[in-house]
């Protein structure tokens, strides 16, 4: 459990195994001076902040959700509906061969892709957000 | 010649499993030891790594086998077993690694402050992994079967033997390396022999992939029975018998076989004619289930409502991956909440290159090797593939190539999972230390090997697909809310586990002792998911809010913790992390 001494480092950075949440209630960030003075207050808008976050985050997650499911709950649907698709060929193939053996994979990929950007965007657009409102002249 | 070779790619890759893991237990002693270890793995390696302990028995032979037997709606096997991981990346993937748990009951325990409900995820957590263990012994027995004609027990030891030794000697745990290594071995395995197979026998007639057409002989075919079998003709068909059928021993016979039931004795030899149906299998093709191209999955005896059989089966997969027991170990050696996510988006890329060669074996198995409709087993035809469509030396090292990456599969996946089943146990139910770990390794995989040998008629595909609709009916509606809803509380999560869980595990019992085979008792009850995922969410949602004071005090912190981005987090208040718990603990 003895964990080598840190260097005292007051840039904040990604640091992996990190338990203490430095910027949450209770806490306030050191190597802003003046953030530990505005008391009370502070914690509301912080608080409010963070559901923003996480209302974003799960309003973006849904939405990919949903999509996807749409698009592979669309396919057995419309077979039940149109009884004549499984009849027809892509490139000389069964259409349910190249739809779920091969077609369906790129579109679970794109979501997966534009899920991650925008997610890491969200981020992004969060801690630059928190840096303007808890420091407006930063000093470091 | 085959045999051999195949035994000496198998051994190798078990060495191999071993040597990588003895040396694993050298360079990690501690707990601090793996972590270290664990924050340098990058995204790819870690990728590879979690994809080699995903893909399992139930990948590599039950989809094919699968395809191949019942239809293409089988497809959905595959597209689920992907698509999970694109549910689980948006839904719990950086969130996961923020918090920091290692396993489920550890995330219950953490997030709501119940030992109650640490106790009942850790019982679940057991069982899921039992559950998902049948199919790899299952296919181990197999596969030693097929190859060398060895009893079924045989395989099904073997695997117990190698992985619980293994684990209980301290190989495998937290090394991602030869987990990543398998994952290349068994891409390598399944796409060069769908590779070759497609470019030497590929090419020619497509007729048995027509809608309504049973699969025929392409060209005039000589079939030895490899043991004793019952076949149905649906149509009057010209055969020349040798051998013993129906119980009377013919010689050079050319006769009619009128529709019908024949059982044949092993050693017979029946030549088919070109154009003539290929008689199938009892126990292999479903008597009345969709057409082959139907995009439905089969179900019951009857073939009926597959539409909704076919969404209980998307929902299963696409939500039980989340749930599983052997996956959230891993989210947590990727650095942070990003790397959690680009790990999770390599995966899925994996996955999705490994599952277009299913398919290819699948419909290659239809296209030139019908044969097997009256000699194979659903498991084996993967294994079968190679030898029958490629005589001769090419067609031995593919053969071999296939046995090695079943083998990898099984290896990778049952040790993951034997785990998490032993650290569990020993963990969470026996408070005991590294010794009772090993112990526990022992017992649970007996208890697995045990089981499995009262399985052996399952497909792989189907038993796994029962494990994800457990994870989907209990730990996925448990993280899934955990994580995004403040209301969770521990009376309401523990309801929704034991309702959903509870309900789905009976519904699997009673579909596999046989006691619904029609209607919609089959397909509520063999593809219970459809109703018992949203069950266990109301279930959940209705009981927290009636339990609402129960909400833990410092659900906001919490909550802050798994969506706040690093970079927010004070390295100056760098704490030590958590210990792990005693399964990585190695001394």
């Amino acid at each position: 459990m003895t964990e080598p001494p840190e260097p005292q480092d007051t840039t904040p950075s990604p640091s992996p195994g990190v338990r203490g949440l430095a910027w949450g209630p209770g806490q306030t960030p050191r190597h802003h001076s003046s953030a530990a003075a505005d008391g009370h207050d502070d914690l509301g808008y912080r608080q409010i902040m963070a559901r923003s976050l996480i209302r974003a985050q799960l309003g973006l997650s849904l939405v990919c959700l949903v999509f996807a499911l749409a698009v592979t709950a669309l396919f057995p649907m419309l077979c039940a509906v149109l009884p004549r698709l499984d009849h027809a060929e892509v490139l000389g193939l069964p259409v349910t061969l190249m739809a779920l053996g091969a077609g369906i994979y790129p579109v679970i990929l794109i979501i997966a892709f534009f899920y991650n950007h925008q997610a890491n965007r969200l981020e992004r657009k969060f801690i630059s957000l928190v840096g303007r409102v808890d420091s407006p002249n930063p000093d470091d | 010649m085959t045999e051999a070779i195949s035994v000496a790619a198998i051994a190798v890759v078990i060495l191999l499993t071993i040597g990588v893991g003895a040396r694993g237990i050298r360079i990690a002693r501690t707990p601090a030891d793996f972590m270290v270890a664990a924050r340098e793995v990058s995204p790819p390696v870690n990728a590879a790594a979690i994809s080699g302990e995903y893909l399992s028995a139930a990948s590599f032979l039950g989809i094919a086998g699968l395809i191949f037997a019942q239809g293409l709606g089988s497809l959905w096997y595959s597209v689920g077993y992907a698509a999970g991981y694109l549910v689980l990346l948006l839904l719990v993937a950086a969130p996961l690694r923020r918090f920091g748990a290692y396993t489920i009951p550890d995330f219950a325990g953490g997030r709501l402050h119940s030992t109650r409900l640490r106790l009942g995820s850790t019982i679940l957590v057991m069982l899921i992994g039992w559950f998902y263990l049948l199919p790899q012994m299952d296919g181990a027995g197999l596969t030693l079967q097929v190859i060398l004609g060895a009893p079924y027990w045989v395989g099904v030891v073997i695997l117990g033997v190698v992985v619980s030794g293994n684990i209980a000697m301290g190989g495998m745990k937290g090394v991602t390396f030869v987990q990543a290594f398998q994952y290349w071995l068994k891409i390598c395995a399944i796409g060069i022999p769908s590779l070759i197979l497609i470019m030497l026998v590929g090419r020619g007639s497509t007729l048995n992939l027509a809608p309504d057409h049973s699969p025929a002989f392409g060209r005039a075919t000589s079939v030895s029975i490899p043991e004793n079998l019952q076949f149905t003709v649906s149509r009057a068909t010209r055969v020349t018998v040798t051998g013993v059928v129906d119980g009377r021993p013919e010689s050079h016979l050319s006769t009619t076989l009128r529709p019908g039931i024949y059982s044949v004795n092993a050693g017979a030899n029946l030549r088919f004619a070109a154009g003539a149906q290929v008689p199938a299998r009892i126990g292999l093709v479903p008597q009345r289930a969709p057409m082959w191209n139907s995009p439905f999955v089969a179900v019951g005896s009857d073939g009926a409502h597959p539409l909704a059989a076919t969404y209980g089966l998307i929902v299963a997969t696409f939500f039980g991956a989340i749930g599983l027991p052997h996956i959230l170990v891993r989210f947590y050696t990727n650095r942070d909440g990003v790397a959690a996510r680009s790990t999770t988006l390599i995966v899925l890329i994996l996955l999705s290159a490994f599952y277009l060669f299913p398919a290819i074996l699948g419909v290659l198995g239809r296209l030139r090797a019908p044969q097997l409709y009256l000699t194979g087993s659903t498991d084996g035809i993967v294994l079968a593939l190679p030898t029958l469509l490629l005589p001769g030396a090419l067609g031995s090292a593919l053969a071999a190539l296939v046995a090695a990456g079943a083998f990898a599969a099984f290896l990778s996946t049952s040790s993951g999972l034997l785990v998490s089943v032993a650290g569990a146990m020993s963990h969470d139910i026996l408070k005991g230390g590294v010794r009772s770990f090993r112990w526990c390794a022992l017992a649970a995989g007996a208890v697995a090997v045990a089981a499995s040998l009262l399985v052996e008629n399952f497909s792989a595909s189907i038993l796994v697909g029962w494990a994800f609709a457990i994870a989907a009916s209990s730990f996925c509606p448990l993280l899934v809310l955990g994580i995004w809803w403040r209301d969770l509380t521990w009376r309401g999560a523990l309801a929704g586990v034991l309702i959903g869980g509870g309900g789905c595990c009976a519904a699997i019992l009673t579909t596999m002792a046989g006691l619904a085979r029609t209607g919609w008792a089959a397909v509520l009850l063999g593809y219970p998911a459809i109703w018992t995922v949203p069950t266990a969410f109301a279930v959940m949602i209705l009981v927290s809010l009636a339990t609402r004071h129960d909400r833990p005090a410092d659900v906001d912190q919490i909550l802050m913790r798994m969506h706040m981005p690093e970079a927010l987090l004070l390295g100056s208040q760098r704490r030590p992390a958590r210990p792990a718990p005693d399964l990585f603990i190695r001394d």
